[in-house]
């Protein structure tokens, strides 16, 4: 019984050639776009399993409150304060606690010198994760000066992995020896994230030699977040994560300031180590893995809505086979076995070739990811025998109910007139799957143009005539930057050259609390402030509206003593309308203030006073997705407070040898140190390409479904075409035109689809409206863009039709008349 | 073995009643061959539809094998039909995926008979009908006689004791329509009831009864000499 069902499938399979390869094509693409949504979330949902204590190692990051205003909801990270405190006060729960902290060096191996991201532990962090040891093993980090090497690192720095007692030199002043050679971290643990803001993990050394190095205080502060530094909590057991939860919050509540839980942040986040990788979407607010997942079901539902709609429509073509069967005793549970077991053959066939085509989708896929998904058959078997079952009986479930109900006699003497009628039902699919391409195109369109957007947005700033010097954070470097400079601008390329603690479309925000009156706090005024020069507006183009730049001339506009409490400072607009100055013009010569002191080295001290000399216009600095914010500029130099950033200001026609000759120049001044020179769009490119990855996979999936949802129509318009053959031949007898005719085919699948642009706008309008909302300056034309995705999509389906329409109608009738 | 008591069918649209039969009453033995004749839309086929349980009555009594089939439901009268009743049509419906052999062993799918025991019966009934030589042909492959006999084939293969045939000669030239005819026959003599609607009268008197439908009524009934 089971072999002829499928023999018969497989034969139907052969006799309706073009239905078969519309059916198992559409469902092996939705199928294929299905599984590696499933796989690739799966991927980036299951991080780090590789280490023995996975599933009771959490990381801890910080929930903001809306008034901390940096642009996120939350921080994958805490602060290190955190690490001592739980560990200390919850001896009961928790086993061991890390503390990661990223600091970059240039780590010198004999006379070669490498920049390098190290990153500062805790020697507990040992116990939680259990790295390879090729040399050495976990006492390493209790060494204060000894330091662990990744495989790859060792190779690096020395051509072998026998390297215990080698010393590297950081920052030409401070040593680390070997004391431990791991294999490198396999491409799928939170350490070698591939998502944003992550460094492959090279080099460990203990919080100690951070200490040593930098001051660094080991009991942590309550005053740094920085994304990618962890503080990792290692429980005895398992611990349910709410009552952990609790715990760590608890610790939080007692010992973080009023101010901060007020102002910032009110709480911990607590994160299975597991989920730690994906931090970074929860924090910018986008829910991108659940996207994928949901965009890969709606692909694959409207690929089981095509085979629904074509195999209904086919399937009245063989009433005579169903009435054949009914009358020789085929009771309706067999037929409809029948049909089920024919929709499992179709989607075993796609399901197989879905196989083949992630085969070769996921080696490209993790070539230029640099993820590294696996199909596992094996492990996968489960899920894709479950998929088979399910799509194949949801996809035959209508036409085979449809076929079966029929009786013998009917089917036997209509055989296949009926399939050629419309149905509701049918529309109803046309419609729900028009319902999705557009939602999904209007979607992916807005998300488009707002990428672009953000992009336009960042013209403000010369980025391609702006070379960036990074890692200047080295108060060797900041000594040299007056040499540097002169240097620089000797190259005939060179306009100008700046350094700054921030450059535009740098993450970083160095908040300060500003009170407009002294001591009172009703004019209080949170602001980001900048340390640079008087060439900082200059080189990035930035206009003054009123007052004037920083003079090097004046005295009182450079401060170099630590001990003056004053400075001049430029403000942009939005800093002097919150301070209380509505119009810019008033704002040039006022002053504003620090907090007074109440505790730390200044206490005693009067507040900080600022005087405004110049007001600029609101500007982007931080660009892409952020708010403008309040800005204060300072031309500020003293020790201990190095820049980060230098940045060149190139001439507009600058040749191709400008970089070479601003390395010349740095090496001139910086022979210990290499040069990290790049573009700022190459800045701004870091963090867009986060919105131009989306933009490509959700315009991939735009695209197939729409694809999917063409050629479903294409089909369904070819079968519904030759059903009504009769009718054309009649119609053209009676003297309709090709055009009518045309008309006649096109309005019929017209109606489902216009229904479906009814129900999808507002769905779309307001699922786009979503992703706007996540931007501080969104796409302003969201309706008209909306409008458009509809129209496109009927436009589209129009022609598809037309395409068929025009061929059937153009036939001559008395062939038409004669097919029946 | 069947008979009909005051068998009426009337098909209903909005506005339109038609009866189709109206106060029909037959009686068949066993081991007859009947032909059914009369001009078109007389209600044959709704006739032969209702014998083969394939429609119920609107009223009146169907009594089958001792049992009053009238009102059954559609799964009772297909279990009832697949162990007695045997079908022929006109245009010999049979399925074009399947091959000879395969469209025969149809027949036999929906009963629980073993694989092995399936192919004897169909090779049995092939060489009976003389069609053993296109075994693994497909319909299309074949003339319309041809395809007639494997119709036949299939509607004796699961050794039903009646066999319902609507216009079995209609789509076929003379020549072939004689020999689906005495295959019938010989059939018949085989102890197979016949029922058989026809427009011939020469394929008429294959039966020894022939029944006159009129605008749904039997109008004459003639019997043959044997």
């Amino acid at each position: 019984m089971l072999k002829n069902y499928i023999l018969i499938a497989l034969r139907n399979i052969r006799k309706n050639r073009l239905y078969a390869v519309i059916n198992i094509l559409g469902l092996a693409i939705g199928l294929t776009i299905y599984l590696f949504g499933g796989i690739l979330a799966d991927y980036e949902r299951s991080h780090d399993t590789m280490w023995a204590n996975h599933d009771r190692t959490y990381t801890l990051g910080s929930l903001l409150k809306p008034e901390a205003n940096i642009g996120v909801a939350m921080l994958d990270n805490t602060y290190t304060a955190m690490g001592p405190l739980i560990e200390a006060e919850m001896s009961d729960t928790v086993e061991a606690v890390a503390r990661t902290v990223r600091e970059r060096f240039l780590v010198s191996v004999e006379d070669k010198h490498f920049r390098e991201t190290i990153r500062f532990a805790d020697k507990d962090l040992l116990e939680i994760f259990d790295f390879q040891y090729l040399e050495g093993g976990p006492e390493a980090l209790s060494d204060p000066s000894g330091m662990i090497l990744s495989r790859s690192n060792a190779l690096k720095y020395y051509g072998r992995t026998d390297v215990i007692g080698e010393t590297v030199l950081l920052n030409h002043e401070h040593s680390l020896h070997v004391a431990a050679v791991i294999t490198d971290v396999p491409q799928n643990s939170h350490f070698n994230s591939s998502i944003l803001f992550n460094v492959d993990l090279g080099i460990l050394a203990p919080l100690e030699a951070l200490n040593r190095f930098t001051g660094w205080e080991l009991e942590g502060n309550w005053n740094n977040l920085s994304t990618g530094n962890y503080v990792y909590v290692m429980t005895k057991g398992h611990v349910p994560i709410v009552e952990l939860d609790a715990k760590i919050n608890a610790v939080f509540d007692q010992h973080a300031t009023d101010e901060l839980k007020e102002k910032f942040m009110f709480g911990v986040d607590v994160r299975p180590l597991k989920a730690t990788h994906t931090a970074v979407w929860d924090m910018i607010g986008m829910p991108v893995i659940d996207t994928i997942q949901v965009l890969g079901i709606f692909v694959l539902v409207i690929a089981i809505v095509n085979y629904t709609n074509l195999a209904a429509a086919q399937s009245m073509g063989r009433a005579q086979e169903v009435g054949m069967r009914k009358t020789l005793g085929a009771n309706r549970g067999q037929l409809l076995g029948q049909f089920l077991i024919e929709s499992l053959t179709i989607v075993a066939i796609s399901m197989m070739l879905a196989i083949v085509l992630l085969e070769m989708i996921v080696p490209i896929f993790n070539g230029a990811t640099e993820k590294i998904l696996t199909l596992d058959h094996a492990a996968l078997l489960p899920w894709l025998a479950l998929t088979t079952v399910v799509v194949g009986l949801t996809a035959g479930a209508y036409p085979s109910y449809l076929i079966t109900k029929v009786s013998p006699i009917d089917a036997l003497k209509d055989a296949g007139a009926s399939g050629a009628k419309g149905s509701w039902f049918r529309s109803l699919m046309i419609g729900f799957q028009f319902v999705l391409s557009i939602f999904i195109l209007a979607n992916v369109m807005i998300m488009y143009f707002q990428n672009e957007k953000v992009k336009d947005s960042s013209l403000i700033f010369p980025k391609d005539t702006v070379v960036a010097l990074q890692n200047m954070s080295v108060e060797t470097l900041r000594l040299r930057e007056g040499a540097l400079r002169d240097e620089l601008v000797k190259l005939p390329d060179v306009e100008r050259v700046t350094f700054a603690t921030q450059i535009p479309f740098e993450q970083s925000n160095n908040r300060r609390t500003l009170y407009g009156v002294k001591g009172d706090e009703n004019t209080e005024v949170e602001a980001n402030v900048l340390y640079t020069d008087p060439d900082f507006l200059p080189v990035f183009n930035i206009p003054l509206l009123t007052g004037r730049n920083f003079d090097s001339a004046i005295v009182s506009d450079t401060r170099t003593d630590e001990d003056v409490r004053r400075a001049n400072v430029v403000v942009n607009q939005m800093f002097a309308r919150s301070i209380g100055y509505p119009s810019p013009v008033d704002a040039v010569g006022q002053m504003f203030w620090g907090g007074i002191p109440e505790e730390g080295p200044d206490v005693g001290k009067d507040a900080f006073q600022y005087t405004i000399i110049g007001v600029i216009e609101d500007q982007n600095m931080q660009g892409l997705h952020n708010e403008i914010k309040p800005w204060v500029f300072m031309n500020y130099h003293y020790e201990g407070l190095t820049h980060f950033y230098g940045a060149v200001r190139l001439s507009d026609g600058a040749g191709a040898g400008a970089v070479q000759a601003i390395e010349n120049a740095w090496q001139k001044v910086n022979p210990d140190y290499p040069v990290d020179q790049r573009f700022l769009s190459d800045v701004f490119e870091d963090v867009y390409t986060i919105y131009r990855t989306m933009n490509t996979v959700f315009a991939g999936f735009a695209a197939i479904a729409m694809l999917l949802a063409v050629i479903g129509l294409f089909g369904l318009a070819a079968f519904m075409a030759r059903g009504r053959t009769k009718e054309i031949g009649l119609r053209k007898v009676l003297g309709a035109s090709v055009p009518q005719i045309i008309r006649l085919l096109i309005w019929q699948f017209s109606k489902p689809v216009m229904g479906a642009i009814v129900i999808a706008l507002p769905m779309a309008y307001f699922a786009s409206g979503l992703y706007l909302d996540f931007f501080a300056d969104p796409f302003s034309l969201q309706v008209p863009v909306i409008l458009s995705a509809g129209l496109i999509t009927v436009l589209v389906a129009w022609v598809v039709i037309a395409l068929h329409a025009g061929r059937v109608a153009r036939a001559n009738p008395i062939v038409a008349l004669r097919y029946e | 073995m069947l008979k009909l008591h005051n068998l009426t069918k009337i098909y209903r649209t909005d506005e339109v009643e038609t009866a189709a039969l109206n106060g029909v009453n037959i009686e068949i033995a066993q081991g007859e061959f009947v032909s059914i004749m009369g001009p078109s839309g007389c209600g044959k086929s709704t006739l032969l539809n209702i014998i083969g349980m394939l429609d119920n009555p609107t009223s009146g009594d169907y009594i089958f094998l001792g049992e009053n089939v009238a009102g059954y439901s559609e799964a009772k009268l297909a279990n009832i039909r697949k162990q007695n009743i045997g079908f022929i049509f006109q245009s010999f419906n049979l399925i074009d995926e399947l091959t000879v052999a395969e469209n025969i062993e149809l027949a036999l799918l929906y009963h629980d008979i073993p694989a092995s025991e399936r192919r004897d019966r169909v090779a049995h009934v092939m060489d009976k009908v003389g069609i053993a030589h296109r075994a693994s042909h497909m319909p299309s492959q074949l003339s319309g006689g041809q395809q007639q006999r494997v119709a036949v084939a299939r509607a004796v293969v699961g050794d039903q004791a009646m066999i319902l045939a609507d216009e079995p000669t209609g789509n076929l030239d003379s020549a072939h329509g004689q020999e689906v005819m005495e295959m019938l026959q010989s059939l018949n003599e085989e102890g197979t009831s016949i029922i058989m609607v026809t427009h011939s009268p020469a394929h008429a008197d294959y039966a020894r009864r022939t029944i006159n439908l009129f605008d749904g009524h039997v109008v004459t009934e003639d019997l043959r000499a044997a």
